[in-house]
């Protein structure tokens, strides 16, 4: 036995087993944390999304025979809007505005307020961050040292420290891989995705601090996309 | 410091806001799925998807507007027509596109006669 109802996506009503609502309901909310850009832009494209998708899921009904949304049903029409990466590629780098930038958050800080401000960044809840950083502490021998080091590298929040940004603009590649990892442990449960992430993670850094040593060096940072407009 | 994959999202973007803009100003008007619609029908291979962040971009810089209207079939749509700046944009871009094109015509066919 399963609980169904009736869902409204787009505009359109569906009948759907509550565990496939909460699935496609996932995937939207793993598009709008790719999306960049206000509140107001996010919900708006958001919208037209969701409009699409009740569109293509009501065209697929009628040509099928089911009359509940099924789970493959659902697959399809994600695959044709796309996975949730996408959305970060392609408004990438050319917008300026409401770009969201890492800091560190020492109020809610347990160390340095590196979990916090990861938290903050993806919209998520701490405890997230906290156990990976754990993990990541206790698993790998440098764990402690990639924390020291994003401690000392991530800026705390604006009017908490005179420096101000620096080293947001190689945190995006971190970021992306962080959410990819994060969606494949979330959508397989699969453990050995924490051993990537941890290699991953020590692999941006180095990439990372590469990026930082070459910017210093050359004392302007590249940053094209990154001026206040 | 350039990274490939950012010259060619840069690129991909830049042809599919070309190729966005000609869609509507050929019809005068157009809504999201009769835009996917004709892209796909010349084969442009794109990820639905990252139309939308697109068009809400196009419509922030007001090269876009829309009107909802009532569809025969479910619920309201946004339908997009081009702006004055639109449409001078577009024709930028038009110009831009044949000076490409023409450049790299040129340019791979002294290729393949060495």
């Amino acid at each position: 036995m399963k609980k169904s109802f009736t869902a409204e996506i787009g505009g359109y009503y569906f009948l759907m087993d509550e565990s496939d609502y909460r699935y496609l309901e996932r995937y939207l909310e793993q598009v709008k944390l790719n999306i960049d850009g206000t509140t107001e832009e996010k919900r708006e494209i958001m919208d037209d999304i969701e409009n699409r998708i009740g569109e293509l899921l009501s065209a697929k009904i009628k040509s099928s025979n089911d009359k509940k949304i099924t789970r493959k049903l659902i697959d399809e029409v994600t695959a044709i809007i796309g996975k949730p990466e996408v959305f970060n590629e392609n408004t990438g780098e050319s917008t300026s505005s409401g770009k969201k930038k890492l800091y560190r958050n020492t109020r809610k800080k347990i160390v340095g307020g590196v979990a916090a401000g990861m938290a903050d960044y993806f919209d998520t809840r701490v405890i997230i961050f906290r156990l990976l950083w754990l993990m990541v502490v206790l698993f790998t021998g440098v764990g402690i040292i990639i924390y020291i080091l994003m401690w000392i590298l991530i800026p705390a929040p604006r009017g908490d420290s005179p420096e101000g940004d620096s080293g947001d603009m190689s945190f995006r590649d971190i970021q992306k891989r962080l959410e990819e990892e994060f969606q494949k442990v979330s959508e397989t449960g699969e453990m050995n995705a924490f051993v990537r992430l941890v290699r991953d993670i020590a692999g941006s850094f180095e990439e990372f601090f590469h990026n930082v040593f070459q910017s210093k060096s050359k004392q302007k940072p590249a940053k094209p996309s990154n001026e206040p407009e | 410091m350039i990274k490939p994959g950012n010259t060619r999202s840069q690129m991909r973007k830049g042809i599919l806001e070309y190729c966005i803009l000609s869609i509507i100003d050929g019809q005068d008007e157009a809504y999201a799925s009769d835009i996917i619609e004709n892209m796909k029908q010349a084969k442009m291979v794109v990820v639905e998807g990252t139309l939308y962040p697109l068009l809400n971009r196009m419509k922030k810089s007001e090269l876009l507007d829309y009107k909802w209207r009532e569809s025969p079939s479910g619920p309201p749509r946004k339908y997009y027509t081009l702006t004055g700046k639109g449409k001078e944009f577009l024709s930028d871009l038009e110009a831009s596109w044949n000076d490409i094109k023409n450049a790299v015509e040129q340019l791979t066919e002294n290729k393949t006669k060495k």
